[in-house]
């Protein structure tokens, strides 16, 4: 569980806070997703709280452990998977493992056996010995994964962790973190993919300009926001779009519409199918929905819709 | 794997360290075995010598002419001229050193001839001015000579002598006893009783003959005999005690006379390589990896800022101190191969701790940059700039700022403020430390001053050592800690 206690990062006075008075938490067995712009301070946050950077104000603590004045302790309950991993390039990683497995007090057979069942998880037992300068990006992030897991923390950052990954590269993070998840640990999920972060999070919290602007819990999404109607009809036409257009703002691809900005209240809305059908259209399918986390996202910061 | 046992043995494999260790090794060592395999009390003249001898034939006189080294080996090229009658006579010297010249000289019994000899020294020819030889009765050949006094070429501060034999048509010597007794004696007494060194040689027109001797011998003078098969003396070197030869110059180095061979061996090349082993191997173990990122993925690991830069800072410090300790430890193996004598353990312990504090200060100096400097560019530059102000070119900066302010070179300002830039950049540690065994200082008129009274002493130079090390870590240390 990782407590982020109203935490500013001040890089230079003359530019704004890249974290501004930022309140946030990660719970045991739950999957945090973080979401903003770039630039936003998600980044700067996961940041502080592995201990890389140093907060100007507020404090981060790690399982009771405060990770700037406590840091041995508070860190050995973190992993951060970097959105760059950057290695020694001249080490391999069995080389690295065990040197870090040393920071973990992980010893001989011990560690072995667990920086081989790592490796091999992350699909790197056929690359064991090369040197770390030849791996491509997607194989230097499956280290990272590999090498950031080595302790066994508590909590685990994964900082645009899906980006560079191939299909089977983001499967296996998505299965990684629900597993992980199962085990009681503390997730937060930073990325750009936000379907892929709607899908898999207990709570998603959305920081703009270095503020928490709002954390969505997972119930809440569905009904995130406005209404939208996804309507599907088999003799789709223009007549049918008018019929539509009353109800509300029709965007059109296709035989499919979805309805925004709704002019009717929402009980009146079985009365949409009711005329379609009485004016003879067939329909496939009609599903009320609160809007996407994307949609919402940006209608809440004010970007681009 | 201990995390400090990795950041050593990741420092001492890295190819950097390695080549720089033999490099600092092999090079100091070379260093101490040019200094002291050519280490001479009395140095070996580059000069050739020319010894003369002669035969006659019907009604010409062959002059022979050899050519040799202070070694007594022979030399080619040298242009000898003999002068007979207003006539010149020249011949040039082969590889097997002899330059001779036949000259027509009738009947006559009593000859004399002027010989010189010519030789180029960087493409200058040089003559040495003429030699005038009386030859009394021209149908006897020269026969045997002793030339003293010439050098043993594995041992220079060894003497022997050569023997040069001319016979009639220039044969080769016949059975010839050959003693070498204490001058004081005079010659039959040597060739009677037991002498210092005796040898029956024959066949030879050269012979080199290097005596057994022991540092016991230096202070008597020899003198050498030669007899024929009967026991008549054919030839001899003075035997009064004032002309005699000695045989050895050798006499035992001191500790001062060793400490300078290192001084001007082993501790100019430590005093140029370690500086760049130490700001490139924190470059490339620290300064790097902490503006390229690598070191994040161990500092997000359960260690503190702290003790991730100490542990980088000791395993970089044990590098300098192994290329340091076997510097020290081949050159004080080759000096004793020399002189039978090792260097004292103060002088060592000195030694070994004035180049750590050099190379340790150093590192810390770049580790401090290494978190001023916000890119991989920046700390290199820093880096090599450290390296070429405060090594390369310290020598000199004091010497151009002093001359600026018309600082007299033979005033004790000059002297303050020498030392003063010495203290001032570890570079200069060496300095100090070589002008507190040596009592000289500066690099070009060097000077002699009693370092106490410039405040050189050990107590002053080893607390500079320890704040030279210890200021530059701390602003690191502290650095790192509280600064991202």
């Amino acid at each position: 569980m990782i407590d982020i206690e109203s935490i500013t990062k001040i890089y230079t006075p003359k530019n704004p806070p890249a974290v501004d008075s930022l309140e946030l938490s990660m719970k045991d067995g739950e999957i945090l997703g973080l979401v903003g712009l770039n630039g936003a301070g998600k980044t700067t946050t996961i940041r502080m709280t592995s201990g890389i950077i140093l907060p100007t104000s507020g404090r981060i603590m790690v399982d009771g452990y405060d990770i700037v004045l406590d840091k041995v302790k508070a860190a050995a309950n973190v992993g951060w998977i970097p959105e760059l991993p950057n290695f020694e390039p001249n080490a391999t990683p069995l080389q690295l493992m065990n040197y870090f497995a040393g920071f973990y007090n992980l010893k001989g057979k011990e560690a072995e056996e667990r920086i081989m069942s790592l490796l091999e998880q992350v699909g790197l037992k056929d690359h064991l010995h090369k040197k770390l300068r030849s791996y491509s990006q997607g194989m230097k992030k499956r280290f990272s994964i590999a090498e950031s897991i080595i302790g066994d923390p508590q909590n685990v950052m994964f900082d645009e962790t899906l980006n560079g990954l191939d299909p089977e590269g983001v499967l296996f993070v998505r299965n990684l973190m629900m597993n992980l998840k199962k085990r009681g640990k503390a997730i937060l999920l930073s990325s750009h993919i936000l379907s892929e972060i709607q899908d898999v999070a207990d709570r998603v919290a959305i920081i703009d300009h270095g503020k928490l602007i709002k954390t969505i819990k997972r119930s809440e999404m569905k009904t995130l926001g406005k209404t939208v109607v996804h309507v599907t009809v088999e003799n789709f036409n223009a007549d049918c779009k008018k019929i539509l257009a009353k109800y509300g703002d029709v965007e059109t691809s296709g035989n499919e519409s979805m309805i925004r900005d709704l002019k009717i209240p929402e009980k009146d809305i079985p009365s949409i199918p009711d005329e379609l059908v009485r004016s003879g259209y067939r329909i496939i399918r009609f599903d009320p929905v609160g809007e996407s986390l994307e949609e919402y996202f940006f209608s809440l910061i004010g970007g681009l819709k | 794997m201990k995390p400090i046992a990795y950041e050593i043995k990741r420092t001492l494999t890295s190819k950097f360290v390695i080549i720089m260790i033999i490099a600092i090794v092999g090079l100091s060592s070379l260093l101490a075995y040019e200094s002291a395999s050519t280490f001479s009390p009395s140095p070996v003249s580059s000069t050739p010598q020319v010894n003369y001898g002669y035969y006659a034939s019907g009604t010409n006189l062959t002059m022979v002419g050899y050519a040799h080294n202070a070694y007594g080996q022979p030399v080619s090229k040298i242009s000898v001229y003999y002068e007979y009658n207003g006539t010149f006579y020249s011949a040039t010297s082969g590889s097997s050193g002899f330059a001779n010249a036949t000259i027509p000289i009738g009947t006559s019994h009593t000859v004399n001839v002027d010989t010189n000899y010519s030789y180029i020294v960087f493409r200058k020819p040089i003559s040495t001015t003429q030699t005038p030889i009386r030859i009394s009765n021209t149908r006897i050949p020269s026969g045997l000579e002793i030339i003293p006094g010439i050098v043993n070429p594995t041992n220079t501060t060894r003497f022997g002598y050569e023997l040069m034999y001319v016979g009639q048509n220039g044969t080769t010597a016949p059975s010839i006893n050959f003693y070498i007794g204490n001058a004081s004696l005079n010659a039959s007494v040597i060739v009677s009783s037991p002498s210092f060194s005796y040898q029956n040689i024959s066949g030879f027109n050269i012979r080199n003959i290097y005596p057994s001797v022991t540092y016991a011998d230096h202070n008597t003078t020899y003198a050498a005999v030669a007899t024929n098969s009967s026991g008549r003396i054919i030839a001899k070197t003075s035997t009064f005690t004032h002309d005699g030869t000695p045989l050895t110059d050798y006499a035992p180095m001191t500790q001062k006379e060793l400490q300078s061979l290192v001084f001007s061996g082993t501790s100019e090349i430590l005093g140029f390589l370690i500086p760049i082993l130490a700001v490139f191997a924190a470059y490339l173990t620290y300064g790097k990896d902490r503006t390229s990122g690598v070191l994040e993925s161990v500092l997000k690991r359960p260690v503190t800022r702290g003790s991730l830069i100490a542990s980088r800072f000791t395993s970089n410090a044990i590098s300098i101190f192994i290329a340091v300790g076997f510097s020290m430890i081949f050159s004080d193996l080759i000096i004793n191969h020399y002189f039978g004598m090792y260097l004292s353990t103060a002088f060592s312990l000195y030694f070994v701790w004035t180049y750590l504090v050099e190379g340790v200060a150093f590192l810390a100096i770049v580790y401090m940059f290494s978190h001023i400097a916000k890119s991989q560019g920046a700390v290199l530059g820093a880096a090599i700039g450290v390296f070429v102000v405060m090594d390369l070119f310290w020598s000199i900066i004091p010497i151009a700022i002093l001359s600026a302010l018309r600082v007299s070179s033979s005033s004790t300002s000059y002297v303050y403020g020498t030392i003063a830039f010495n203290y001032a950049s570890p570079s200069g540690y060496s300095s100090l430390v070589q002008t507190m065994f040596t009592d000289k200082i500066g690099l070009i008129s060097s000077q002699t001053i009693v370092p106490s009274s410039f405040g050189i002493t050990a107590p002053i130079l080893i607390i500079a050592g320890i704040l030279w090390m210890i200021i530059p870590f701390t602003i690191a240390f502290v650095l790192a800690k509280y600064r991202d």
